[in-house]
């Protein structure tokens, strides 16, 4: 098993196009939002599609998308929960009780850090740094920077020295 | 680097089920205080919407007309809903439910019905509504194709649109029609009485056209009440009914 990664570029490195593209995954949201679609699952599918727009561009973009759509996941199904559980509510006279408020909260507070975490890295990204969130970022990095087996097969002839 | 993945997932979801647990035995406001002020706001915009349309409540003793109605309420009653009847000065030939478990019925309907009897089951259909929490249903699915299709700035029109029109389903009206004929029975009064003021509306329907459009059917449905032989109920009632239908 490979530990090698890519080296990671360098803001020096970084042309804006390339630090804009990466700052537009964090984004996705907010034009969805403005769309008027505040359903989780259409966010998602908009992230979804970002990220395969962008995943052929540079790993410094790809890492970005990817991160941002991967620490949407759980933001929506909590979201998602939090509407099924207000419709059963509503249908089954389920007892608006503490579990259900606390969970509110809760989805709320997510929401709130989901939604700062995503500004800090839309700015670090328009400024050509990376920036890792608890475990998404971590697990994006993994994904995007870590050297797979079959690439190191296509880089056989290497250099004489 | 797996070890430390899986290490940060771990923390997440300590933190998710902590503050989760946290709240429930710390929570910032009480649900039940919560829950106070829910149904505080459904009797305000109750009051509101009485006074708007100038419902009169069934069961006050001012008139002849409310008394009676009051009774025949105290007639159809369900243990799982409390409902408030009320009556509405408007000629238009119809019958409504609203969220907030309140049954309205016009002047129009009132005088087409021959006997008191009729308008037991147009209660019964009603209350059916109510019970079967179509409102919720109908709320619902307008709501979930509302933040589907586009803003939130429209939501308002629909929601009246819903509250007013009551269009529901043909499911459910045909549910809302079981729920009466279940409810007829229990009270000895043949379903067909129904059948007959369905019919009378049936004529006159070219006079009200949003009664068809929000009960679509009509055909089957009268057939459906019609299945039960007629028989003369024998509620005794405290009231004349032609009398009351001449004080409107
Ligand atoms: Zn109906």
């Amino acid at each position: 098993m490979s530990t090698d990664y890519y080296p990671i570029q360098q803001p020096e490195d970084l042309p804006a196009r390339e630090r804009e593209d990466a700052m537009g995954g964090y984004f996705m949201m907010f034009a969805s939002l403005a769309a008027g679609l505040p359903l989780p699952i259409i966010n998602l599918i908009a992230a979804i599609i970002y990220y395969h727009v962008n995943k052929h561009k540079s790993r410094f973009v790809r890492f970005h998308s990817l991160q941002s759509l991967l620490s949407q996941l759980p933001v929506s199904l909590l979201n998602a929960g939090l509407v099924v559980w207000a419709i059963s509510f509503f249908k089954y006279d389920f007892n608006f009780d503490n579990t259900f408020l606390s969970y509110l909260i809760v989805v709320i507070l997510s929401n709130l850090l989901y939604l700062g975490f995503s500004i800090a890295a839309a700015i670090k990204a328009r400024q050509g740094l990376m920036y890792y969130f608890l475990f998404f970022g971590k697990l994006s990095y993994e994904i995007v920077y870590k050297v797979k087996e079959e690439e190191e097969q296509i880089y056989r002839n290497n250099p004489p020295i | 680097m797996k070890k430390r993945l899986w290490r940060d997932f771990l923390i997440l979801l300590v933190l998710f089920l902590g503050a989760w647990i946290f709240f429930i035995y710390y929570p910032v406001v009480d649900s039940e205080v919560v829950k106070e002020s829910f149904n505080d706001k459904e009797k305000e915009i109750k009051e509101k919407l009485v006074e708007l349309m100038d419902f009169k409540q069934a069961d006050s003793d001012t008139t002849q007309l409310l008394r009676s109605l009051g009774e025949l309420k105290h007639l159809v009653s369900d243990k799982d809903v409390q409902y408030e009847l009320y009556y509405s000065d408007s000629r238009e030939i119809n019958a409504y439910a609203l969220p907030g478990n309140m049954i309205v019925l016009n002047r129009g309907i009132i005088l087409e019905c021959d006997t008191p009897e009729e308008l037991i089951g147009v209660i019964a259909h009603e209350l059916g509504h109510l019970k079967m929490k179509h409102h919720t249903d109908q709320l619902i699915t307008t709501l979930s194709i509302e933040l589907l299709l586009a803003g939130s700035g429209s939501t308002t029109g629909e929601v009246t649109k819903i509250l007013t029109q009551n269009a529901f389903s043909r499911d459910m009206e045909s549910e809302a029609d079981d729920f009466a004929i279940k409810k007829m029975k229990e009270l000895n009064i043949s379903p067909n009485y129904l059948a007959k003021l369905f019919k009378k509306m049936y004529i006159k329907s070219d006079m009200v056209p949003e009664f068809l459009n929000s009960h679509p059917g009509m055909n089957k449905r009268i057939s459906k009440f019609s299945q039960y032989p007629f028989e003369e109920s024998t509620l005794e009632f405290t009231f004349d009914w032609l009398k009351v239908k001449n004080s409107l």
